[in-house]
C-alpha cells in the first residue's frame, strides 16, 4: 500500500495481524473465510505491501481492534475511497437519493475488484438507498443478505459461530434481523436471533462483542417482550445493560431500561402479584428511561413513559 | 481512526509554526515538491519528510513509530493499564506497567508512554508530590514535542497520546488551584481538537472530558458565563455523539453553576426549577449508566440544597 517510501508501517500492520490472530488462537483460514486468500493472509502478515487498506481495515476489526489505535498512513487510492465512503454515507443520511446513487455507480467500478468488502460497502448503501426510495422491506433484506454474504458467504447455511466477525459485518447482521421483525418474519427473525446469541456465546472473549451486546440486547429483547417471551427478554436485556457498565456508551440505555420495567412488570402482572408487589423498581427503572429519552429529544418516548408513570403507579413528580 | 498522510502532517506542522513553505525547503527540496507534498500529489522521500520534520522540531519518526510493532503488542496490556487507572487499581496498574516496560521497545512513542505511566502510578500512590509529577508530564510531552511550553499548541496536530498527557498536566495544575494555568492548557488542547484529523467520534470522546474540567474550573474562578457556555458545548457533544460517561458531571456542572449564579442575584430565584430538573437527570443518568459515585453525589447534593430526596 506504500510504494515510494521505504517504511515498514504495512509490514507493521502484518505483523500485528498476526501476534493479534495467534493470541487468540485463530488459525488464519477463519479469519480470512470471505475477506481474502489464506495465501493473501499470510503475504499479508509476512510484510507484502500493496494490500487494499479496507481489507486490512476489516482484518484488524475482525480481531476486535479498535481501529483508532491505528494511525495508518494510506496511498492516495486508500485515501480516496475512504473519503468517497465518508461521502457516500453523507449523502444516504443527508436523504440525497441521486447524487449518492451517482457516488456509489463510480465507487463500484472503482474499487470493485480490490476486495469483497468495497463490493459490500457498495451493497449495503444500495440497500439503505432502496429503503430511501420507500422500496419494499423484503427487497431490502435481500439485498443486505447479499452484502453481507460478500465476506460471510454461507451466512444463511452455516453456524455464524465458524466466523469471526467485524463490528461492521456484525452491523448488517443486526440491520437485517431489525428488518425481519418489522416485517413480521418471525420464525426467521427468532433464528437469526438465536444465531447471534450463540454467536456471542463463542466468542464472549472478543472485546468488540462486549461493544456491540448493548445494541443486540436492545433489538432482540424488545423483540422477545413482544412475542411474550418475558424471561428471555430480561435476560437478554440483563446482560446488555451489565456489558454497558464501565462504558462511556449511552445509545441504548434507555430502550434497555424500557424493556426491562416493561418486562419486569408483566412479570408481576402474569404472577398476579401486581397488587401487592414492591413497585420501587420499575419506578425507578422508568425513570431512567424517561430522563434518557427527555435528554435525547425522544419526546414521543418520554411523554409516554410519563403517561404510564401517572395512570399506573400514580406517580406525578417527574421533573 | 486517524488518517493522517504525510503532506497533511507536514502542512499541519508548518501551518502551526506560521512558516512558509520557501522557509521549510530551503536545501531540503524545492518549494514547488513541497507543495506537492502538502497537498498530496507527491509522496516525500523517508530523507525529505525526516528532513522537513526535523526543521520544524519534530521528533523524526513520529509518524513511523504510530505503528511500531512493540506499540501492539502491548495495546492489550496498556489499555488494561489504563483500565487499572480509571477504577483506583494503581497497584495492579503497576504490575502490569512491569510488564509492559519488559515488552516495550525504545521509540519515542514507547518512551512517552512509559514516562507518563511511571510517574502517574508513583504519583497517585503518594511516592512523589505534585511537583514532580508535573516535572514528569512535561518531561513526556517534551519528547515529541520539544518546544512545549515556548509555543501555543492551538494549531498543533496532536494525536491522541499527547492529548492524553496534556490533560494530565492540566489536571495537575487544578489539584494546584491554579485553575487559570489548567485551563490555558485544555482551551489550546480543545482549539487543537477541533481542527485535527483524529477520527471525530474520538474526538468527541477527549473534548467532553475537556468541557467538563473546563466547566468546572472556570466556576471554581467564578468566570460563570464562560463555564456555563462549556458545560453546555459540553452537554451538547453528548447529545450528539451519545456519549454518556461525563453527561451526569456537565449537567451536575451547569445546576451548580446556575446555582451559584441565582444565589449571587443575577438569575433570577424562578431558576431554581431548571437547576432541579438539570439534577434530576443528572442523577437517573448516573443510575443507567451504573456510576455509583455520582449517584450518590449529586443524591445528597439534592438532598442538603433542594431537600429533595430521591
Amino acid at each position: 500500500m506504500y510504494k515510494d517510501i521505504d517504511i515498514d508501517s504495512n509490514n507493521n500492520i502484518g505483523s500485528a495481524i498476526q501476534y493479534f490472530r495467534e493470541t487468540y488462537h485463530i488459525s488464519q483460514s477463519k479469519l480470512c473465510k470471505g475477506l481474502c486468500s489464506v495465501s493473501t493472509l499470510s503475504r499479508i502478515e509476512a510484510g507484502e505491501r500493496d494490500i487494499d487498506a479496507f481489507i486490512l481495515e476489516t482484518l484488524l476489526e475482525r480481531l476486535g481492534k479498535i481501529p483508532y489505535h491505528f494511525e495508518l498512513i494510506l496511498t492516495d487510492f486508500d485515501y480516496e475511497a475512504y473519503q468517497s465512503r465518508m461521502e457516500i454515507n453523507k449523502l444516504i443520511e443527508d436523504g440525497a437519493i441521486d447524487e449518492a446513487h451517482k457516488l456509489i455507480k463510480e465507487y463500484d467500478e472503482l474499487a470493485s475488484d480490490k476486495g469483497s468488502p468495497h463490493r459490500q460497502f457498495v451493497m449495503v448503501c444500495k440497500a439503505r438507498l432502496n429503503e430511501l426510495k420507500g422500496g419494499k422491506p423484503e427487497v431490502t433484506i435481500d439485498m443486505l443478505m447479499e452484502a453481507i454474504a460478500c465476506t460471510v458467504p454461507d451466512f444463511d447455511t452455516e453456524e455464524l459461530a465458524e466466523y469471526f466477525l467485524s463490528t461492521s459485518e456484525f452491523n448488517i447482521i443486526l440491520d437485517i434481523l431489525q428488518r425481519m421483525i418489522s416485517t413480521g418474519m418471525t420464525d426467521r427473525a427468532h433464528k437469526t436471533l438465536d444465531q447471534i446469541i450463540n454467536y456471542l456465546f463463542w466468542h464472549s472473549q472478543m472485546e468488540q462483542n462486549i461493544n456491540i451486546y448493548p445494541k443486540i440486547a436492545a433489538i432482540g429483547a424488545r423483540f422477545l417482550l413482544e412475542q411474550n417471551d418475558l424471561d428471555r427478554a430480561l435476560e437478554l436485556c440483563n446482560k446488555g445493560l451489565e456489558m454497558n457498565k464501565g462504558s462511556r456508551r449511552i445509545k441504548y440505555l434507555g430502550k434497555l431500561s424500557l424493556i426491562k420495567a416493561r418486562a419486569t412488570e408483566g412479570k408481576f402482572k402474569a404472577a398476579g402479584l401486581w397488587e401487592t408487589c414492591d413497585k420501587g423498581e420499575c419506578i425507578c427503572l422508568y425513570l431512567k428511561a424517561y430522563h434518557l429519552f427527555h435528554f435525547f429529544d425522544d419526546y414521543t418516548k418520554s411523554d409516554r413513559i410519563k403517561k404510564h408513570l401517572r395512570e399506573e403507579y400514580g406517580w406525578e413528580d417527574i421533573d | 481512526m486517524g488518517r493522517y498522510r504525510l503532506g497533511d502532517i507536514v502542512r499541519m506542522t508548518r501551518k502551526s509554526l506560521s512558516i512558509t513553505q520557501e522557509q521549510l525547503c530551503e536545501d531540503i527540496c524545492s518549494a514547488e515538491t513541497l507543495s506537492r507534498i502538502e497537498t498530496g500529489r507527491q509522496n516525500p522521500s523517508k530523507d525529505v519528510y525526516e528532513l522537513l520534520m526535523e526543521r520544524m522540531g519534530r521528533i523524526r519518526d513520529r509518524a513511523y513509530s504510530m505503528l511500531s510493532v512493540s506499540d501492539f503488542k502491548v495495546l492489550e496490556k496498556m489499555r488494561q493499564f489504563e483500565t487499572c487507572i480509571h477504577i483506583y487499581d494503581y497497584h495492579r496498574a503497576e504490575y502490569i506497567l512491569e510488564d509492559i516496560k519488559r515488552m516495550l521497545g525504545g521509540t519515542n512513542l514507547d518512551k512517552q508512554f512509559i514516562i507518563r505511566a511511571d510517574s502517574l502510578v508513583n504519583y497517585r500512590l503518594n511516592r512523589i508530590d505534585t511537583d514532580e509529577f508535573l516535572e514528569e508530564l512535561q518531561k513526556a510531552i517534551r519528547i515529541t514535542i520539544p518546544r512545549y511550553g515556548e509555543i501555543s499548541l492551538s494549531n498543533w496536530p496532536l494525536n491522541h497520546n499527547e492529548v492524553t498527557i496534556l490533560l494530565n498536566i492540566s489536571s495537575v495544575y487544578s489539584e494546584k488551584e491554579d485553575y487559570k494555568k489548567g485551563i490555558d492548557i485544555l482551551e489550546e488542547v480543545n482549539n487543537a481538537l477541533k481542527q485535527s484529523y483524529i477520527d471525530r467520534e474520538q474526538r468527541a470522546i477527549l473534548q467532553v472530558v475537556i468541557t467538563s474540567n473546563l466547566s468546572k474550573w472556570y466556576g471554581q474562578i467564578e468566570e460563570h458565563q464562560k463555564a456555563i457556555e462549556t458545560a453546555y458545548e459540553g452537554i451538547e457533544i453528548c447529545k450528539e455523539f451519545k456519549i454518556g460517561n461525563v453527561l451526569p458531571h456537565l449537567l451536575y456542572n451547569y445546576a451548580w453553576i446556575m446555582e451559584q449564579l441565582i444565589e449571587k442575584g443575577e438569575q433570577s430565584p424562578e431558576n431554581k426549577r431548571e437547576c432541579i430538573s438539570y439534577l434530576k437527570q443528572a442523577y437517573y443518568i448516573a443510575c443507567a449508566m451504573q456510576q455509583s459515585y455520582m449517584e450518590q453525589f449529586i443524591k445528597g447534593h439534592l438532598a442538603m440544597y433542594h431537600d429533595i430526596m430521591l
